[in-house]
């Protein structure tokens, strides 16, 4: 039953997604489910996924492959980004006086790909060892504000918390480990284990067979994976391949030996998808947004204004359109549109050289000596903006320098290698004027980090900004648990970004994937690419050639 | 010879440590560390912290590298801190992917570099020789990266979309081994491995091969006028034992330095090519490692790269007394 839903499903979105829809939606009817069973499918990107021991990985494709391949998360997101259950089959929460208790009922014919059953003890095990600051979890500040956890019998697990909102959040990116294997590992050696390259245990609809470093992750369908999570995934094996030079990932695509290219980088390569029939592009909202960050510290950025100014004489539109491709959305403010708190009546600020003109004479800012470029008292209008060695972004910096040229800026560029740049912009000094970076948030949202004073000299606070009303509004929202009362503190911190720019927010970021479309019932959305990965089937006529 | 080789061997020593200090100093002055990828919004401080503790990235620089020295000296590689596993493993999986494509390369570097020279050599001034001198100059002028995208553009690319193009000339662009590799019989994986080297090794030896052609092409050119050959045309023997037989083995003397220059030189290619290619080579884990500030495994590769320059230049030169009996290392 739930197999024939997201089917045809997943059949509306190819239908609308590419051409010849129409013809392929019928391919999809008459193709019963016990068909649609064996192939590989090939999955290239850029970047190798460090190791499935979120342990020891930060990357997002190492993640993905650790939530929707190797591993079974207590709970999943649905399409509406609400919690729903998983490998836990319910929960429920109740008052405490520290705050709240919340129960975990899993369910009981999950297996480690050994054989051994996932139990609550797994789970408590998972919780100490990130809570243990020996372990050196990056991700440890997700159970920030879990206090511990009791196993009540085996499958049932109860954890104490502090309330907050989005508590649930965690457990649909935490991974169990097994105990049963990693027991004994001292929490400091954990990180190195082979476990994470070389043995990965897991215990979702796939489990591990391969690792060549620089080259791929294999892996093939578990098929005592549970009937009540979805059964065995209908491909045999799915092969995550690192293709790191663009071209290369292309003409693999388009010859067949890869069928998933996963962000489409340069953009340029989407066209020449387009036009070959045999693939498709799905392009995705994604958690992150492109910005230039102007430091609050320098005379030049000081004023509102000015940032103002900024923002209304960079033709964001054109940016997305040339630069991009197309594939962006232009951006009002620090939360994407994909996320509950997006602000949707505030229209972006217009690009408007004329109205930038003038709030910058209004600023005190005028061009006294007719060399095209503004002066206030001592200072110039004159600045260097940075960024990493990115195409995309260099070529952004180069339309910004045109831009801001026409108002009476001068704008030096200079492209930094990463670390250096990273350096640079981290150090307490601040010892830069702007740059441009992208930024990734998340479905829990917490920009103090960014903008609050307290953050002033911060690793993140890169435009030292403060303003008490801010720093205000981003403490309570963190407190809120009721959407539609934080709802209203999150528009109005939006306005004010708006309003005072401390970053010019370019664009919201789209990732184009590239699919070959024998390839069906792919549902790639803002929870990732490889969500649904064990609904995916290959046309049973298309597959490769397996002696 | 064996003195000699040992004497060689030893005099390397200082000069490879030499080389792993010197790379030491410079990846450690370089700006950031390896717990810089961990840099995160959601990752604290305090974990940063726990990190470089845990990797003694906290302690000054010259303990950090007396404690490397000592491990690296008991033959302790140390682990990779961005791939968090044990550097020998690495290598071991890295190493040989490395030598296959450089050794594939050296072959037809040399196969095809010393046909083209002797044909050109034999056949001086004619438009053969013209043709194939255009087209050497041409092809060494090449990058060998972009030399890559363009063979993948024609063999794996646009071969594709050809109908008329014959299937046995269109490439895998990528990788060792194809996706299926494992389920193959074992003269399939043969000549799947095979097929998967063509674009690569020839993108990496192409204009090494164009270079040889014109050393062969000279060296040929000067031995064949030398008297012993006028002999040997006299009393009658046929052109091609006189070229093949005594005028080859001197000609080849220059060219058999080209070997110990050219090694270091495929090396450093492979970097490139690996990437265009992504062929899981020794040339990407070293590039990956420097810009992830990836110290120990920086420290391992370099070495690695060091030692297989230092042992091709031993080989150049016992090469060179096996071909030339004048020359004896005593």
């Amino acid at each position: 039953m739930r197999r024939a839903l997201i089917g045809s499903m997943g059949v509306a979105l190819l239908s609308a997604g590419c051409g010849e829809g129409g013809e392929r939606a019928q391919v999809a009817d008459v193709v019963p489910d016990s068909l649609r069973y064996g192939g590989t499918v090939v999955v290239a990107y850029m970047a190798e996924p460090s190791s499935m021991n979120q342990f020891a990985s930060v990357d997002e494709n190492a993640r993905e492959l650790q939530n929707f391949v190797l591993f079974t998360t207590l709970i999943q997101y649905d399409e509406n980004l609400q919690p729903a259950p998983y490998l836990a089959e319910r929960w429920d929460t109740a008052a405490t006086i520290e705050g709240l208790a919340l129960t975990f009922h899993l369910r009981d014919g999950v297996r480690w790909h050994d054989g051994a059953p996932t139990t609550a003890h797994d789970f408590k095990f998972t919780f100490d060892r990130i809570k243990d600051p020996r372990t050196g979890f990056p991700s440890a500040s997700l159970l920030a504000l879990y206090d511990s956890a009791v196993v009540r019998d085996s499958f049932t697990i109860i954890f104490y918390l502090k309330r907050h909102p989005g508590f649930l959040d965690p457990w649909r990116r935490i991974s169990p480990v097994p105990e049963h294997i990693l027991g004994d590992v001292p929490p400091a050696r954990l990180q190195q284990h082979p476990f994470g390259t070389e043995s990965p245990v897991g215990n979702g609809p796939f489990r591990f067979v391969e690792h060549r470093s620089g080259d791929r992750w294999v892996f093939e369908a578990n098929p005592d994976f549970p009937e009540s999570l979805g059964g065995r995934p209908y491909l045999d094996r799915l092969v995550y391949r690192v293709i790191e030079e663009p071209t290369t990932r292309l003409s693999e695509l388009l010859a067949g030996e890869v069928d998933v290219y996963l962000s489409i980088e340069p953009p340029q390569q989407v066209s020449e998808i387009e036009a070959n029939p045999a693939v498709q592009v799905v392009s995705l909202p994604t958690l992150r947004y492109t910005f230039i960050n102007w430091n609050g510290r320098r005379p030049l950025f000081q004023d509102a204004r000015v940032r103002r100014a900024l923002t209304l004489a960079i033709n964001r539109e054109q940016i997305v359109q040339t630069v991009r491709n197309g594939l962006g959305v232009v951006a009002k403010g620090p939360v994407p549109p994909f996320h509950w708190a997006y602000h949707r009546e505030l229209e972006p600020l217009p690009y408007n050289p004329d109205s930038a003109r003038a709030l910058l004479e209004a600023a005190g800012w005028v061009d006294r000596d007719g060399d095209g470029i503004r002066e206030r008292d001592v200072y110039r209008a004159s600045f260097e903006l940075r960024t990493n060695p990115n195409p995309t972004r260099e070529d952004i910096m180069t339309l910004v320098q045109a831009d801001l040229r026409k108002v009476g800026f001068e704008v030096r560029l200079r492209v930094q290698e990463a670390q250096s740049l990273r350096r640079d912009i981290t150090s307490r000094e601040r010892p830069f004027d702007a740059f441009v970076l992208g930024w990734g948030t998340d479905f829990r949202l917490d920009d103090r980090i960014l903008f609050a004073c307290s953050q002033f000299d911060g690793p993140f606070q890169w435009a030292s900004y403060c303003n008490p009303r801010v720093d205000e509004l981003l403490d309570q929202v963190t407190r809120l648990e009721d959407r539609s009362q934080a709802l209203p503190l999150w528009q109005e911190y939006q306005e004010i970004l708006q309003w005072e720019q401390p970053y010019t927010f370019l664009y919201y970021d789209v990732r184009p994937n590239g699919l070959r479309t024998r390839l069906r019932d792919v549902q790639m959305d803002i929870r990732g690419a490889l969500q649904n990965v064990k609904d995916w089937w290959v046309e049973p006529t298309a597959r490769r050639f397996t002696p | 010879m064996t003195a000699y080789i040992v004497r060689r061997l030893i005099q390397a020593i200082p000069l490879l440590l030499g080389i792993v200090t010197l790379v030491f100093v410079i990846v450690h002055a370089a700006p950031g560390d390896p717990t810089a990828m961990y840099v995160h919004p959601s990752v604290s401080p305090e974990v940063i912290e726990q990190m470089r503790e845990n990797w003694g990235l906290d302690r000054p620089i010259h303990i950090q590298y007396l404690r490397w020295l000592r491990s690296f000296l008991t033959g302790d590689l140390g682990v990779s801190l961005t791939q968090n596993r044990p550097i020998v493993s690495i290598l071991a999986e890295r190493i040989p992917n490395t030598l296959i494509l450089s050794g594939t390369s050296l072959v037809l570097i040399f196969a095809i570099g010393i046909a083209i020279g002797i044909v050109q050599a034999v056949r001086q001034h004619s438009t053969l020789d013209h043709t194939l001198t255009l087209s050497a100059l041409f092809i060494y002028s090449m990058p060998s990266f972009w030399l890559g995208l363009m063979l993948i553009l024609v063999f794996a690319h646009k071969a594709h979309l050809l109908d008329w193009w014959p299937a046995a000339l269109t490439f895998p662009a990528s990788g060792m081994t194809s996706v299926d590799y494992d389920l193959m019989s074992g003269w399939g994986k043969l000549g799947d491995r095979l097929h998967h080297l063509v674009l690569p090794s020839i993108a990496l030896g192409v204009a090494s091969a164009a270079s040889v052609a014109r050393y062969m092409r000279s060296s040929m050119l000067e031995v064949i006028r030398q008297d012993y050959i006028r002999t040997a045309r006299a009393k009658g023997l046929p052109e091609r034992t006189v070229i093949l037989k005594h005028a080859l083995k001197n000609a080849l003397l220059p060219i058999i330095t080209l070997l110990g220059l050219y090694l270091p030189f495929l090396f450093s290619g492979a970097v490139l090519v690996e990437y265009v290619f992504a062929w899981p080579g020794m040339g990407r884990t070293i590039v990956d490692a420097i810009s992830q500030r990836d110290y120990p495994l920086v420290m391992a590769t370099s070495f690695i790269f060091a030692v297989m320059v230092v042992i091709a230049n031993l080989i150049a030169d016992i090469l060179y007394a096996v071909v030339d009996p004048r020359i004896r290392y005593e």
